[in-house]
């Protein structure tokens, strides 16, 4: 028998950067919410950083990819493609995300104009500038303003930089001699107190979170908020179907409590579904009907399609000097933005950024960093590890990935969650641009490496010895894109629904291009341009009408 | 062998970490530190409740093995199987460095290594805004404003958009 709830305005599915920012703005201007979320959530004394294994646990129950944790709150992703990376709980993915907070760019935006493998938005740069100023504040964001390489819309900074570190000075210096762009690179983790959490201190291990709360995860910067302002959070709640009428409007969420077993129903009048690039799809497909066949919201057949991760790749390369490799937040050094845009002499569309970055603790290192350039074993171990280890550093190469129709996500007809229900199948390839894009940039990488005079350098791109490119996928982009029209995508410029108007979905799948950097800034100024257009106009949403009228 | 079910066991699994990462004069060897007991449950919990039987059907060792055919049998696996021999190596390094002495040999050579990276964190130099290699003086960079996106010719370029895998 199912458990039948009283019904409120919005029910949210998923509790992380988009669900975090859409429960809060909606409760505080005074809309009942309730949000589902499948995991828990995550005490900060149980990461692993402060016990002697810290690596080690990192590596298994605290694995960026569920089908290696394999936790009761996740589900798995059959996939030969990619590793899939997300955290299932309060907070989403923001609970072991390196913090790293650079702005898409306008042309980010306009990539249909530009060269037309790829759609433009339906919005602007320019529309999202004061969402991000928002999520700016609320999470606290370092950096240093003035970029040049960015429009001149961020003009101060909530906290002042994280330490630079060896890294930092070392590759600024580098940069500088090849003549290209560097800057301290912006991040959610802040240097100093503010908001009531304490500032970094320098642990290096932002990849399984932030015990001491100073890397902005939803789950500290938004989620107590939200719930002082009478929203509920029901957590273990694993959404199985968004139900429909026979009008073809949303009706509420059908869900499993994973502690007991029980279903239950939540009514509401609109529903918002946010649970990243792979579980939203996965969870518009699992609610199909009678009247929705091929899954909700999608008549388009863009629900699952047009998946992106960025191009990736890695240049490890050590040096003479000391560069202090195991301290300061991983991902805090500096970004090189000298290649972000087109220039079709490389050989290809689009562009790549570098991101200078750490190497965490001495088994990390000894096992060879992000290239696999691993000590020996054997008779030269200790001699590799005293010449490597401390004097490390890594540039991760961005690519702005295309959007295909064939990188997608489907259900898996072999695989379950805990619950039964289907897992997500995922397939990705990279396209010839992908490929041109991504060795163009490690050979830039490697020019950097050569500027420093680096004893060593090893390459990794992230393809195995058959030449099958198998990224680390943190970012899970364009699976429910936003467009200009409803035949090529899945919501509009509002993030609601075409076909369900009072559906919206709200969290990185409505991405209609990837860019070449970080997307967690962008998916959150998304969230509080959807989520504050939602209440400003709750009535519409309610009524089942569109926004574009 | 088949892990540490009887005493010569032990200490032939012993061996074969040691043929791993052996001593020096700084740095303990692997079996000094536990590695061993680490591999097996470790093995246990992540590979396969067979662990130790695959890890004795991959080596083939008998326990009078030579230290040369100890390490004469790591590098066949190695050879033979890849993956699973970086399986079985990755919970090698990562048990071994997590040891406390080992982590004192990281402080020996002078490095401010910590035994947990929390609850202290590390002691950084503040950001410094007078040093131009922290707070950039430079004028570098460019981005190309909305309305100046323009469509770009890569007609010369092929099939782009092709998945090639």
């Amino acid at each position: 028998m199912t458990i039948q709830h009283a019904a409120v305005d919005v029910v949210i599915v998923g509790a992380g950067a988009g669900g975090g920012i859409t429960a809060m703005t909606l409760a505080e201007r005074g809309l009942r919410v309730v949000c589902l979320e499948q995991g828990a959530w995550v005490i900060d004394t149980d990461r692993p950083h402060a016990s002697l294994d810290w690596e080690w646990t990192r590596q298994a129950q605290w694995a960026l990819s569920p089908n290696v944790r394999r936790r009761k709150s996740d589900y798995p992703v059959e996939t030969d493609d990619s590793k899939a990376f997300m955290w299932n709980a309060v907070g989403g993915s923001t609970n072991l995300y390196t913090g790293t907070w650079p702005r898409y760019r306008p042309s980010d935006f306009r990539k249909g104009t530009e060269h037309g493998l790829a759609p433009d938005w339906p919005i602007s740069y320019e529309d999202l500038v004061p969402f991000w100023q928002k999520a700016d504040e609320d999470y606290g964001i370092s950096g240093v303003a003035g970029d040049p390489a960015m429009p001149p819309d961020q003009t101060a900074f909530p906290s002042r930089p994280l330490p630079r570190g060896e890294n930092g000075r070392l590759n600024a210096a580098a940069l500088d001699k090849l003549g290209w762009h560097w800057w301290p690179m912006p991040t959610s983790i802040i240097a100093d107190p503010y908001r009531g959490r304490p500032g970094c201190n320098n642990s290096s291990a932002c990849f399984a979170g932030c015990d001491i709360g100073a890397i902005g995860n939803t789950a500290v910067t938004h989620w107590p908020r939200a719930i002082a302002a009478g929203a509920e959070l029901r957590t273990n709640a694993r959404v199985e179907r968004v139900e429909t009428n026979d009008a073809g409007r949303a009706i509420g969420a059908s869900y499993i409590d994973t502690q007991t077993g029980q279903r239950h129903f939540q009514p509401a009048s609109v529903v918002v579904v946010a649970c990243n690039g792979i579980g939203t799809p996965r969870l518009l497909l699992m609610s199909k009907s009678e009247r929705f066949p091929n899954g909700l919201a999608n008549s388009s057949d863009q629900v699952g399609r047009n998946l992106m991760h960025h191009t990736l790749g890695f240049v490890d390369m050590w040096v003479d000097a000391p560069t202090e490799s195991f301290m300061g937040a991983i991902a805090t050094p500096i970004i090189c933005e000298e290649f972000a845009e087109t220039d079709v002499s490389r050989g290809f569309v689009n562009g790549i950024t570098l991101h200078f970055i750490r190497q965490q603790g001495a088994g990390f290192q000894a096992l060879g960093a992000f290239s696999n350039n691993r000590a020996p074993w054997g008779k030269g171990h200790h001699e590799h590890f005293r010449r490597h280890f401390g004097h490390g550093m890594t540039i991760l190469v961005y690519g702005d990935d295309l959007p295909h129709p064939d990188n997608r996500i489907t259900l898996s007809e072999t695989e379950t969650d805990s619950s039964g229900l289907p897992a997500a199948k995922l397939d990705y390839k990279p396209s010839e641009n992908d490929r041109r894009l991504s060795d163009w940039g490690l050979e830039r990488a490697v020019d950097v490496a050569r500027a420093l005079g680096a004893f060593d350098v090893k390459v990794n791109n992230l393809r195995d010895a058959s030449g099958h490119y198998r990224p680390n996928a943190w970012h899970l982009l364009g699976t429910a894109r936003m467009g200009k029209t409803a035949d090529m995508s899945v919501v509009n410029a509002w993030q609601q629904s075409w076909d369900v108007p009072n559906l919206f979905i709200i969290d990185g799948s409505v991405m209609t291009t990837g860019g070449a950097i970080n997307p967690t800034s962008t998916i959150s100024a998304l969230s509080y341009r959807a989520a504050e257009n939602l209440a400003d106009r709750f009535a519409i949403a309610a009524r089942g009408a569109s926004m574009l009228a | 062998m088949a892990g540490l079910d009887t005493d010569t066991q032990g200490v032939l699994l012993a061996r074969v970490v040691d043929a791993i990462i052996p001593g020096d004069a700084l740095f303990p060897s692997a079996s000094r530190v536990g590695v061993s007991e680490k591999l097996l449950e470790r093995g246990f919990r992540t590979i396969g409740p067979d662990f130790a039987g695959r890890l004795d059907r991959a080596l083939g060792l008998t326990d009078a093995a030579s230290d040369e055919a100890i390490a004469a049998a790591l590098a066949a696996w190695e050879a033979r199987d890849p993956a699973g021999f970086e399986d079985m190596l990755t919970i090698v390094y990562l048990s071994y460095y997590e040891a406390l002495p080992v982590k004192s040999a990281i402080r020996a050579l002078g490095h401010d290594y910590h035994d947990t990276p929390q609850p202290g964190g590390y002691r950084m130099s503040a950001f410094d805004p007078a040093n131009p290699h922290e707070n950039p003086q430079h004028r570098r960079g460019a981005y190309v404003p909305t309305d100046d996106v323009r469509p770009v010719d890569w007609s010369a370029l092929g099939d782009l958009g092709k998945r090639v895998g």
